[in-house]
């Protein structure tokens, strides 16, 4: 009973099936209990103590996360990312140094999520702040990324605020004959003005 | 229900909702099987793993789709791209999911629609080119209430098409239809003027009568499509509505 209640358990982990979560179960029963236990404190605690930051909505321990602590940062940017994995992504290679936002989601008219859901009244209340000079959106370039950007873009105006978007185009590696028709066609149209490189 | 397995059919993605860990359950409309709903494996990215189709599977641009087997849920074999539109931006983007949930809300899966097709094709063309946006929206809409078999009957009762004098009122009821409203008498449906109608019946209007016939037939369509799509309100009209005062939708 107990084992099964366990597989049963397991599965509700994203790519778990029924076998998959068998062996799971066995594998920490046999050879590592300990791991089990301290993983189960773990999860335990993280359920009940990691809540949203009260400024940027990513997910924090404590009221205010610590990005949004940083007095060092520039507060005139606040970048607008979909989800707290995207915003570490940002985080570790950009050198970006302003503040986020998380919209944990994006705005899907026929899923039903709506400017409320992903916190857009919040956001309303940072711009009328008044520090926020810049306003860079980092959707995805998804048909809900671009819906959700435009929509802030909108929004960020109505504050006489600069809005950018973040380029796409060709990825690193990729191969023109390849690439998709609206990728293409965007990097092309949006192509960059070679500098002169001076020594 | 699919049989065999059917390639290369013209199609456009109207939604899609993830299923497991890297597939998507893709709701089609497509040119002559009508909306269908496809199991898509591999086509969202897990860490590691690129995602199949990526940037051609997108709503909104023309596709050519193959798809088969067997029983309630086919499976998707492949997606082409067949020809290429600008993405939507903005307003028309929003439109574009307006379309899609009116779509999803007022077809049956399986049923055959392949004037609708067309009709959702040369919008999705139009919705591209600089033309008035809710104009291009309205037609939609009349289209889609025919092909549902909730057609607006524009030739009238009475005193024929001769009736159908620019100014006079008109007034349309739910399951009632389109009568002559007799001066000063009560309409407890929609009141409009003939050129509404005549414009909605041949699809287009004198620029001169943009500011009666565009509020009218939007009111017109409104009041109709209400009635079959029942209290759940769309999404995306009220994100358009959001959106701006200026009225679009």
């Amino acid at each position: 009973m107990i084992i099964e209640r366990l597989i049963e358990r397991l599965r509700i982990m994203p790519g778990i099936g029924p076998k998959s979560a068998q062996r799971i179960a066995y594998y920490l029963l046999d050879r590592n209990r300990h791991g089990a236990i301290q993983l189960a404190d773990a999860l335990v605690e993280a359920m009940q103590q990691i809540k949203y930051c009260d400024r940027c909505r990513t997910y924090s321990e404590v009221e205010r996360c610590a990005i949004c602590c940083d007095q060092g940062r520039d507060v005139t940017r606040l970048c607008i990312v979909e989800t707290p994995a995207d915003q570490i992504a940002l985080e570790q290679v950009t050198g970006f140094r302003g503040y986020y936002f998380v919209l944990l989601g994006r705005l899907s008219p026929l899923d039903g999520v709506g400017p409320e859901a992903i916190g857009l009244d919040r956001l309303q209340q940072r711009l009328q702040e008044g520090e926020v000079e810049e306003v860079i959106i980092a959707t995805n370039p998804t048909a809900e990324g671009e819906a959700t950007a435009h929509y802030i873009s909108e929004m960020v105006h109505q504050h006489a605020l600069k809005v950018t978007r973040i380029a796409h185009g060709i990825p690193m590696g990729g191969e023109l004959e390849f690439i998709d028709p609206t990728t293409l066609n965007h990097a092309f149209n949006r192509r960059v003005t070679v500098e002169r490189f001076n020594r | 229900m699919t049989q065999e397995r059917i390639s290369l059919e013209p199609a456009f993605l109207l939604h899609q909702l993830p299923y497991r860990e890297s597939s998507a359950l893709i709701d089609f409309f497509t040119h002559h099987h009508g909306r269908i709903r496809v199991l898509a494996k591999g086509v969202r990215s897990v860490a590691g793993r690129k995602a199949r189709y990526g940037g051609v599977l997108q709503p909104f641009q023309p596709l050519l789709l193959s798809w088969g087997g067997r029983g309630e849920l086919p499976l998707l074999y492949g997606v082409e791209v067949a020809g290429f539109l600008a993405p939507l931006v903005g307003n028309h983007l929003i439109s574009g999911f307006y379309l899609n949930e009116l779509l999803l809300r007022m077809t049956h899966r399986h049923e055959p629609h392949s004037d609708l097709f067309g009709s959702y094709h040369a919008t999705m063309v139009a919705l591209r080119q600089p033309r008035a946006l809710a104009w291009l929206l309205r037609l939609f809409e009349r289209d889609l209430l025919a092909e549902c078999g909730y057609a607006i009957d524009f030739n009238l009762p009475g005193e024929r098409s001769a009736a159908l004098q620019a100014d006079a009122l008109f007034c349309c009821r739910q399951q009632q239809g389109i009568v002559p409203l007799a001066a000063e008498s009560h309409c407890d449906g929609v009141a409009l003027q003939g050129k509404t109608l005549m414009a909605l019946a041949s699809g287009r209007y004198e620029a001169a009568d943009a500011a009666t016939v565009l509020p009218q037939a939007k009111q017109l369509l409104r009041y109709l499509l209400s009635f079959y799509l029942g209290d759940k309100p769309l999404q995306s009209r009220a994100l358009l509505q959001q959106q701006r005062p200026r009225s679009l939708t």
